[in-house]
């Protein structure tokens, strides 16, 4: 009997019919364009916020307008609260806390971070994009007079091309 | 609808152990699921609002592992002098002292004092509380964690005796000392249940025999939990205390080392779940073979159908309900597995792995696995199907020799 190319086919049918939805679930979820005016945001980066004096608390008019804006912050997350692997609060910096040679960040080089919906916390957030709106805390330590705080809306895995 | 569930039972045997096969791989898949997040909870839910934990320099996770899970052994203690030193910073709000290092029936004994009961966070931010007498540890007074209470049986003022070191076995009993149950806690599914409490002057009051400078008033502890005014200052603290000159100290961020210690677990988790991926396929594929094969069993019964005028597309669906039908029954026979599985097995993982599982209904993410797994059978299903569709008539009807 000659091999029927239907015969061949039907396995192989068979078996991506199977996979499929296990496919699927793979496939990334599309992110949302940038069209919605309230989703739009300006990028705020470590040396504009570098410009907060936490001693006195002054900062330029310009760091200003950023605050009054929805900004978003490339950086690392330090985990504060852990809750089954999700994550609500956090501390941003600019590096990864694992170089014990420089100093510590101070206060002005931090952004304390709340989120409206806890995230799960997976190993590719290490650097991320936070979006949301920035304030200044008027919270006194020991370390300075005042600093950063942010609503987050919005945590994504940092991507180069992205800035 | 009567039709394929009549021809269904008409197969019973082979339809039975397919299904069966089914309810075990959705069996397979949603146990792993719920053992994986009730280890997450219990695992990221043993310490919540702390700050920093200090103790003797050695590994972030060494340290995480022997003061808030008490695993393993610590290499050396902290100096009751930079507890009060680093205590009094302007910078810390609350501290909890901790002191390790004897057991009782294989459960370890936490010398502490009433910031314990006072400041001690869990999940979600949850204190502890008393489920009888209260947290009042005096000298030889002991509080118990609910495992612990319940396993031994012990009441309200009785007495307890504490042995030197850790292990089931131990030769050094303190028999001079005996403890007296002052309080019993909540549980709080966290290794806080399987511990005892005892004040550090207590702690001290066994060693008495040891340290023959006498005294109660404790001059070693095993590390320490503390609070901070602002979140700001966790890194400058960190820094201080591990550049103490006094003393080889080392602060770590409970919340990162939880995290990094769940991200190297995590990849075994993720195979279990491949491995039971696989499973589910391999169900699958056995009731095609079985609905492939029964359709040569079946070519009288399908052309007698279509003589009897059922249209073309008829065949089509009674073979795909049915293969419906079956992964449908399979998951729901995979489901009633894992409620039986969690009744039945609950209080042996719970004295034995400290694993807790709830009978709760499924979650979101059991419920999408369950759907994806119908989704899946059903879809093989439409290959018989068409198979039958193409065929019905005139494969039955001939005369073959």
């Amino acid at each position: 009997m000659a091999l029927n190319k239907k015969k061949i086919w039907g396995p192989a049918v068979i078996l991506l019919l199977i996979a499929l939805p296990f496919l699927l679930r793979f496939i990334p979820e599309s992110s949302d364009s940038g069209l919605d005016p309230s989703r739009q945001f300006r990028n705020l980066n470590w040396k504009d916020l570098r410009t907060l004096d936490f001693k006195t608390g002054e900062y330029p008019s310009y760091l200003e307008e950023l605050l009054n804006s929805r900004v978003r912050i490339p950086g690392f997350i330090v985990p504060l609260e852990d809750d089954a692997g999700s994550i609500s609060e956090f501390l941003l910096v600019p590096s990864p806390q694992a170089c014990i040679h420089v100093p510590p960040p101070p206060p002005n080089q931090m952004v304390h971070v709340f989120l409206e919906e806890s995230i799960p916390y997976q190993p590719q957030y290490r650097a991320v994009f936070v979006t949301g709106k920035v304030s200044i805390s008027e919270e006194k330590s020991r370390y300075g007079a005042s600093s950063f705080q942010m609503q987050g809306d919005k945590v994504e895995p940092f991507r180069r091309s992205a800035l | 609808m009567i039709l394929p569930l009549k021809s269904l039972l008409n197969r019973k045997t082979t339809v039975f152990l397919s299904v069966f096969s089914i309810a075990l791989s959705s069996f397979l898949l949603l146990s792993i699921e719920r053992l994986k997040e009730s280890a997450q909870e219990s695992f990221h839910g043993a310490v919540s609002e702390t700050d920093l934990i200090v103790g003797a320099r050695s590994g972030q996770l060494q340290l995480l592992l022997y003061s808030i899970f008490h695993i393993g052994q610590p290499v050396a203690g902290v100096s009751w002098k930079s507890y009060e030193s680093i205590k009094k910073h302007p910078e810390v709000e609350w501290s909890i002292p901790i002191s390790l290092g004897d057991s009782h029936r294989g459960h370890r004994v936490v010398g502490t004092n009433e910031n314990y009961f006072q400041h001690f966070r869990y999940r979600n931010s949850k204190s502890l509380r008393m489920s009888s007498g209260d947290w009042n540890l005096g000298t030889y007074g002991v509080v118990l964690g609910s495992q612990v209470a319940e396993k031994f049986d012990y009441k309200l003022d009785e007495q307890i005796i504490l042995s030197h070191g850790i292990g089931e076995v131990t030769l050094e009993d303190h028999q001079d000392r005996p403890f007296e149950v002052k309080g019993v806690l909540e549980r709080t599914n966290t290794p806080i249940d399987k511990s005892l409490f005892i004040s550090l002057e207590g702690m001290e009051a066994i060693h008495e025999n040891w340290n023959s400078a006498g005294g109660l008033s404790p001059k070693q502890i095993t590390a320490f939990l503390i609070g901070l005014k602002s979140k700001l200052g966790i890194f400058e603290l960190q820094r201080e205390v591990s550049s103490l000159e006094s003393e080889a100290l080392m602060a770590i961020i409970p919340a990162v080392s939880l995290q990094e210690l769940w991200d190297n677990l995590f990849t075994i988790e993720r195979l279990l779940q491949l491995i039971a991926a696989c499973v589910a396929v391999v169900a699958l594929l056995g009731m095609l073979t079985i609905l492939l094969t029964s359709l040569n069993e079946r070519r009288r019964e399908m052309a007698i159908l279509r003589a009897l005028g059922a249209p073309k597309a008829y065949i089509f669906w009674i073979v795909a309900l049915e293969s419906f039908l079956m992964s449908l029954s399979g998951i729901l026979g995979g489901i009633v597995l894992l409620y039986l599985g969690i009744a039945v097995g609950s209080p042996y993982l719970e004295s034995s792995y400290g694993v807790y599982l709830d009978l709760d209904f499924l979650s979101q993410r059991e419920l999408w696995i369950m759907l994806i797994l119908l989704a899946a059978g059903t879809l093989a299903g439409l290959v018989p199907a068409w198979k039958a569709y193409r065929h019905s008539l005139h494969d039955g009807l001939e005369i073959r020799i």
